[in-house]
């Protein structure tokens, strides 16, 4: 019958979406480990810094007053979902992708991004084809002076590592620690994808869930309305009504 | 023959540097500090050592870098008695000591001129044992022949500028140079000055400079490998002398990778175990490492001697290596990564 094949295809799909869901779920928790272990690393290579170099050269107060963010997150809206079925209750979509971009970007380069003409992945590698990217810059307050990169785009601008706050001929460990801390940076960006995209299998099963019910119970309806025809005809007569019952004794 | 006369001026300074020399931290202190789970028991077991309660005003919860400011603290004061009690030669001697944290001095009041920094905090932060008058005046230079001109000319590393007075606006690289080159004048001038000095010092401060020069040539190489200083630049860093000079230090300027570093330097058996890498993966020990163990080796040998005044260079340096060691005990425990807190350098 054509009901119970569209049931079985939405548990079916359930079903699908139920071991995404998981596996999401188990990969996050990995990715929680990485990042934990590429954090200690940096605060230990950090603290190894602090032994060699001594402890008055690695302050707060070798910081660049003018330093500038020079990784930025780009928060844009992924094209490729169905991005209006998902909205919660606040109207706001979840389904956005986080991208991380190094090197400061002005004008023209900019204006490219707003008009779509270059996707956000060209600034760096990996992410999903974007458009209509809406720019939102996050400064990293947290080890602001170990998020840096080298500028390898286009436009020849030398941006400042700021490992060079604290000399040009800094031991190894502050570099390792720099490592771990862009390592990590790029991690957490991972991290909250993973999450949102949780989030939208979460409510995919919802959605099904719900679709599941309603066909059900529709399916019920139609069948016990047949059935009830069919009974009421013969059991008028010998099922009382309720009314007629004597409750007292 | 200085046995002869030595007690006559330095006698008393000496016995008061061999009882704060037994007070450094030993190994039980050591093995007692590593066992700590918090800061605060930390702060409970040095109590019971020479230190003493001089965390005891500090709010709680403690940082690591109060720790190490306080212990520094302490080592300032107990320098300056020395210093204040001190008559020729040793206080040049001791001024000596001290020009090496005006060079740091210098470097972070520039640094931090170029990095648009509050003075006041600047001067704060710098090193006690290295204030001299006119400080402040470092902050409003521009370039480094305004600086000497203004204010540096009338302090004690006046000579050691002249490589430097290069009309190059200040940048980062241009510190790291001159902070390098005046370094490089001082330990030549220092170990120039020991020569001079009677026998045992001259003979004890020429070995110790000779492994701060090397060490400092080794480190330079490394630590610009893959960085933009040019080869001329390296040139003029490098101190001349030490075991390295000259034969090593030219197979280091040519140098590109650490492996080529490691042949040039080889041929020199007591560095041979510098770039040994170790068996075992809980105990790795950096090069850096290395280098504070064969330091302390050298200034615990000369406690063995007497009536010199290398006793006083070794005291300062083995304080401050006790307190980079406790400084990495508090951090190890502060981060719960106990794994590596067996990495500092027992002394005694």
């Amino acid at each position: 019958m054509n009901s119970s094949e569209k049931l079985t295809e939405i548990c079916e799909q359930l079903d699908t979406v139920v071991l995404e869901y998981l596996d999401l779920i188990s990969s996050y928790k990995e990715q929680w480990k990485r990042i934990s272990k590429e954090l200690e690393n940096g605060f230990l290579s950090l603290a190894h810094a602090k032994y060699a170099m001594g402890p008055s050269l690695l302050t707060q107060h070798q910081y660049d007053g003018r330093m500038k963010a020079d990784t930025r997150v780009i928060i844009s809206e992924n094209q490729g979902a169905k991005a209006n079925s998902f909205d919660n209750e606040l109207g706001q979509s979840n389904n956005c992708q986080l991208i991380l971009i190094s090197g400061i970007l002005d004008g023209p380069e900019l204006d490219m991004l707003f008009a779509g003409d270059i996707a956000a992945d060209t600034l760096e590698a990996g992410g999903l084809r974007q458009r209509n990217i809406k720019v939102s810059e996050k400064e990293n307050n947290i080890n602001m002076s170990e998020n840096l990169e080298k500028h390898n785009y286009t436009k020849k601008r030398s941006i400042k590592n700021p490992l060079n706050w604290f000399g040009i001929l800094v031991p190894s460990s502050l570099r390792e620690s720099q490592n771990s801390f862009k390592q990590g940076l790029q991690e957490m960006i991972n991290i909250i994808n993973m999450r949102t995209k949780i989030h939208v299998k979460g409510q995919e099963y919802k959605k099904l869930k719900v679709e599941k019910e309603l066909f059900l119970s529709s399916y019920h309806n139609i069948n016990n309305d047949a059935i009830d025809a069919a009974a009421t005809s013969k059991q008028e007569q010998v099922y009382p009504d309720a009314s007629d019952l004597d409750l007292d004794g | 023959m200085e046995f002869l006369y030595f007690n006559v001026n330095d006698g008393f300074l000496e016995g008061i540097v061999r009882g704060y020399k037994s007070a450094i931290l030993n190994q039980t202190n050591y093995l007692n500090l590593t066992q700590c789970e918090t800061l605060e028991d930390l702060k409970l077991q040095l109590s019971a050592t020479d230190y003493g309660n001089f965390l005891s005003n500090e709010p709680s919860p403690l940082a690591t870098s109060t720790i190490a400011e306080k212990a520094t603290e302490k080592l300032v004061s107990e320098f300056k008695y020395v210093r204040s009690n001190a008559v020729e030669p040793l206080s040049t001697f001791l001024d000596y000591l001290t020009y090496a944290y005006m060079i740091d001095n210098v470097i972070l009041l520039i640094t931090g001129t170029l990095h648009e920094r509050d003075t006041h905090e600047l001067i704060e932060r710098c090193h006690p044992l290295g204030v001299f008058d006119s400080m402040a005046a470092l902050c409003v230079a521009t370039n480094v022949a305004e600086l000497y001109d203004t204010v540096l000319i009338e302090t004690p590393l006046a000579p050691y500028f002249k490589n430097c007075l290069s009309a190059n606006d200040l940048d980062e690289m241009n510190i790291e140079i001159i902070r390098n080159t005046l370094y490089k004048a001082y330990l030549e001038d220092f170990y120039r000055y020991c020569k001079q000095l009677d026998g045992t010092t001259g003979e004890i401060m020429s070995e110790i400079l000779e492994f701060e020069a090397d060490r400092r040539t080794i480190n330079i190489t490394i630590n610009s490998l893959n960085t933009e200083l040019s080869r001329d630049d390296r040139r003029k860093l490098f101190p001349a002398l030490g075991r390295l000079y000259p034969d090593v230090q030219d197979k280091l300027l040519r140098a590109d990778d650490a492996e080529q570093v490691k042949t040039a330097v080889e041929i020199w058996v007591e560095y041979r175990q510098f770039f040994e890498t170790s068996v075992t993966s809980a105990e790795t020990k950096t090069l850096e490492d290395r280098f504070f163990e064969y330091e302390v080796h050298l200034n615990k040998l000369t406690f063995q001697q007497q009536f010199h005044y290398a006793i006083f260079y070794a005291f300062l340096k083995l304080k401050e290596q006790e307190i980079r060691n406790v400084l990495w005990i508090a951090e190890c425990i502060s981060q719960g990564q106990k794994d590596r807190i067996n990495n500092y350098i027992p002394i005694f």
